[in-house]
């Protein structure tokens, strides 16, 4: 199992957000993280990541966490935000050499990925640029490439799709697929629920810290008794029933 | 909102906010260095001036600062980014607003001329035939160059205008002709004047106010940390390719970073030649004493160490840096700090020997390299 995250409870300082959540990540796995605004789900990325303090519970990727060994556990997990950050003074190509120097690739195979990506994302024409020259879209393409040099086992991605012109919400998602096909893991937190319907393999809806419902779309519809429902309907049914 | 409770409201609050920093910078240790080396220049000029030949060119000195003058300029506005959406239903009524920027621009840009005009006068009049009233016009159209710099942009007029009136009026000054300049200073008030602008450029005064507030932050940030300040980076595509040399290894990743920051920021390279540039002066200024020069070196090694440590500051608090496995940032960060230290230690030593003669020098450098040691540690 890539990630895995046993009885989570976690938060902001004293505020408690996330309450023994229990998640994980497959390899070659697309896992749809959804939840209305405030349900956790960024607090759950959050502590994937290691920015906030776990109160209790365990977060792994690969059986590894961040406390037993922080370089190991980074270096196998990438982020895409919902918020582009970037270095303000370095290029798109620049970041993408550091990102792939940091995750320690190969400078032949970083240089590769770099080629093959920007291309893929119609970002080549913009890899000498500096982020304070991007659109909102070009900020969030340059996001994911620098996730995607990287090669990590995990993806963590937040968002993707706020901002990206149709084309790249595309290739995005074909990408997706190859990386899925190539044992990677992927956990995305969106709102698009129709794209997520088309794309993950699993779904897991948070709602006020807790997992209201898991599964593929077919045991939720089962659960829910929506057997035509698509997945508005069935987040729309387990938030009536979580708030029962 | 009227025009003088947004002007009353604003002004108070960007008052209050430079009181808050000027406060916190002048409790920093710092200040009393630069106090120490403003009062060491003024005796240093005092007996420049002493020693002053009469045939020494006061004109020429003095038309420079015409045009030195117009090359700094700092607009204020005191509109900022939110103000392109709230202010927009009262944009039609803001004349009284744009008048009151207009007034304390001016006003600014002439106070500003104050410090540096009588700097120059007192060499002026020991080298020039010159009466009070001449003295005096060459003052006002001094002041109005001062004033111009800060309201070309306000016009949308732009800068390279107040430098070319400004060229003309200098180069008649240095041609003995200076009683002429304030009919240049004035036309470029008229031209100024003619192109003023009706409605208020929304978008174009909250850049001028956010550049001028930068301008001031950065200086602050030397002595306090200012939050969300807001940098320009240079490409600088030469240094920039002397860093892609650096080893493609996970273990140097930061060292990548810290240097493309280096090169990039005004707070790295940029402050090293200023500092630098500044030190040779000061040892060209006092070259006949020893221990002058010979202290200058760890001085202003030291001042430029104390004032670098910021300038890693952007990538270590950037998020993006917590989550990546970049591996040691200290080290890294040391490795800069001791380098950039030992080349501006190497270049004002051999400045001070070209220039003073004194091999004594060498003890102000063994003494420099020692403190900016003592700083790069610190990090």
């Amino acid at each position: 199992m890539l990630l895995k995250i046993n009885e989570l409870s976690g938060g902001y300082g004293a505020k408690k957000v996330l309450h023994d959540i229990n998640i994980s990540v497959n390899q070659g796995e697309l896992v749809g993280l959804i939840g209305l605004n405030g349900a956790g789900k960024s607090t759950t990325i959050k502590h994937i990541l290691g920015l906030l303090p776990v109160k209790s519970g365990e977060i792994l990727i690969n059986g590894v966490s961040l406390e037993q060994d922080e370089q190991t556990y980074r270096k196998q997990v990438a982020y895409i935000p919902e918020q582009p950050m970037l270095y303000e003074q370095l290029t798109l190509r620049e970041h993408l050499r550091l990102m792939a120097q940091g995750y320690a690739v190969e400078e032949k195979k970083a240089q590769e990925r770099i080629d093959h990506y920007a291309t893929r994302l119609r970002m080549t024409k913009q890899l000498e640029w500096f982020p304070s020259v991007f659109s909102k879209g070009m900020k969030q393409k340059a996001m994911i490439l620098c996730a995607l040099v990287t090669g990590s086992e995990l993806l963590i991605v937040d968002e993707p799709f706020v901002g990206l012109d149709p084309l790249a919400i595309r290739e995005l998602l074909t990408i997706f697929s190859e990386l899925k096909a190539d044992g990677k893991g992927i956990l995305m937190s969106t709102h698009i629920l129709e794209t997520a319907e088309r794309h993950c393999n699993r779904f897991i809806l948070l709602h006020e810290g807790r997992i209201a419902a898991e599964g593929t779309t077919g045991e939720l519809r089962d659960r829910y008794d929506l057997k035509d429902g698509s997945l508005d309907d069935i987040y729309v049914a387990a938030i009536e029933e979580a708030e029962r | 909102m009227t025009s003088s409770v947004l002007w009353r409201t604003r002004y108070q609050a960007a008052m209050a906010e430079m009181t808050k920093y000027t406060r916190y910078m002048a409790n920093g240790g710092l200040l009393f260095t630069v106090y120490f080396v403003v009062l060491y220049g003024l005796v240093v000029y005092g007996r420049f001036l002493d020693q002053l030949d009469p045939s020494f060119p006061g004109n020429l000195v003095m038309g420079s600062l015409f045009i030195f003058l117009a090359f700094y300029r700092s607009t204020r506005t005191f509109l900022t980014e939110a103000d392109q959406v709230f202010l927009l239903p009262s944009l039609p009524h803001l004349t009284g607003y744009m008048k009151r920027v207009r007034t304390y621009n001016a006003l600014f840009g002439m106070i500003r001329a104050v410090i540096p005009f009588l700097a120059v006068a007192v060499l002026y009049v020991r080298t020039e035939e010159t009466s009070p009233i001449g003295l005096f016009s060459l003052f006002v159209a001094l002041s109005m160059i001062g004033a111009a710099a800060n309201l070309s942009k306000l016009e949308g007029v732009g800068h390279r205008i107040v430098l070319l009136y400004a060229t003309g009026a200098g180069v008649l000054v240095m041609l003995g002709m200076g009683s002429f300049s304030i009919v240049v200073t004035s036309l470029l008030l008229l031209t100024l004047h003619l192109k003023k602008q009706d409605q208020l450029p929304l978008m174009d005064w909250i850049a001028l106010e956010q550049e001028s507030r930068d301008r001031f932050y950065r200086i602050a940030n030397w002595f306090v940390d200012v939050p969300r300040l807001s940098t320009t980076y240079k490409r600088r595509r030469l240094l920039s390719l002397l860093v892609e040399k650096i080893g493609f290894d996970r273990n140097r990743t930061f060292d990548y970073l810290y240097m493309k920051q280096f090169i990039r920021s005004t707070d790295g390279i940029g402050l090293i030649i200023r500092l630098t540039l500044i030190g040779a002066v000061f040892m060209w200024l006092g070259k006949d004493n020893e221990w002058l020069v010979v202290l200058a070196v760890p001085a202003f090694s030291g001042l430029t160490s104390f004032q670098l440590a910021p300038f890693t500051r952007a990538i270590d608090s950037h998020l993006l840096t917590r989550l990546l496995p970049f591996g040691d940032a200290t080290a890294s960060k040391r490795k800069v700090l001791r380098i950039t230290s030992f080349l501006q230690v190497l270049v004002l030593t051999l400045i001070g020997y070209l220039i003073s003669g004194f091999s004594t020098v060498v003890a102000g450098a063994v003494l420099a390299l020692v403190v900016a040691e003592y700083y790069a540690r610190k990090k």
